[in-house]
């Protein structure tokens, strides 16, 4: 974990890349509860997704940039606050890269402002950077 | 709480491990675990009078963590609805929930997220 002195603006988190597949979907809606045939039911989907087909949880994206930022905080304690603002929708079978970057630092709290983000491979912002952020806790 | 860990894909050891190397009551929760009862297993949207319905996506969500989740803590929520705008064809629901550790009465989470319901073009004002 990097210390509040070591941390500047501009740093980026590693970016992660990771596929999301149907039994990711499923385990998702287990462990979460969140169980809206969006994410799972073709025929369901293919009546009121955007993209006509299995999406995503919204929630599932923000859990993975909650992974990402918890492991470069060094652990979930750190993490003051985590915001996401959902944009694009996330078909089944997409490569997701999330990311994050320091945008501003605040002094007297010895926190670390981010930007975060989750985005498929033609540039779509699943989860959308401008509005989307991590507030971290450092030594 | 490690189900949630693995399913969001965390490799922290601490969740994987054999439960006797690692106690239950020792596990701090992911910092979006609240999706677990604020934004999954609710039923907030069950008032048939709220008009809610399944046709709907999640627009934003964020979580103000004022002190960590440990295992075995029961946390009292209290939702409150705390925006409705109406565009016609969707409707964006927006909730707060606090969340407080039940016995020392001091907050753990808030929860704040939109819902957009899209509604069918018949139903639409």
């Amino acid at each position: 974990m990097p210390g509040f002195d070591e941390v500047a603006v501009g740093d980026a988190l590693p970016a992660v890349e990771q596929r999301i597949e149907q039994a990711d979907l499923v385990r998702y809606a287990g462990a979460s509860g969140d169980f809206n045939p969006l994410h799972w039911e073709p025929e369901f989907a293919a009546k009121v997704s955007p993209t006509g087909g299995v999406i995503a949880h919204g929630m599932l994206n923000m859990g993975l940039v909650s992974r990402v930022v918890t492991a470069w905080a060094g652990g979930p304690e750190r993490v003051r606050s985590l915001s996401a603002s959902f944009r694009a929708p996330c078909p089944v079978g997409s490569t997701v890269t999330i990311g994050g970057e320091v945008v501003d630092k605040d002094d007297r709290a010895r926190t670390a402002i981010l930007q975060v983000w989750v985005t498929l491979p033609d540039g779509a912002k699943v989860i959308n950077r401008r509005s989307s952020r991590a507030v971290v806790q450092l030594d | 709480m490690r189900e949630y860990a693995v399913a969001t894909g965390v490799e922290d050891p601490a969740y994987t491990a054999d439960s006797a190397e690692i106690p239950s009551n020792e596990l701090i929760a992911p910092p979006t675990f609240a999706a677990c009862f604020t934004v999954g297993r609710t039923d907030l949207f069950d008032d048939p009078e709220l008009g809610a319905h399944t046709n709907l996506v999640h627009g934003n969500q964020s979580y103000e963590l004022h002190q960590p989740i440990r295992v075995g803590s029961t946390l009292v929520c209290s939702p409150q609805v705390t925006d409705i705008v109406d565009r016609g064809r969707m409707e964006l629901l927006t909730l707060q929930i606090d969340c407080a550790d039940e016995a020392t009465g001091e907050p753990v989470v808030t929860s704040r997220g939109t819902m957009i319901f899209f509604n069918a073009p018949e139903e639409a004002d």
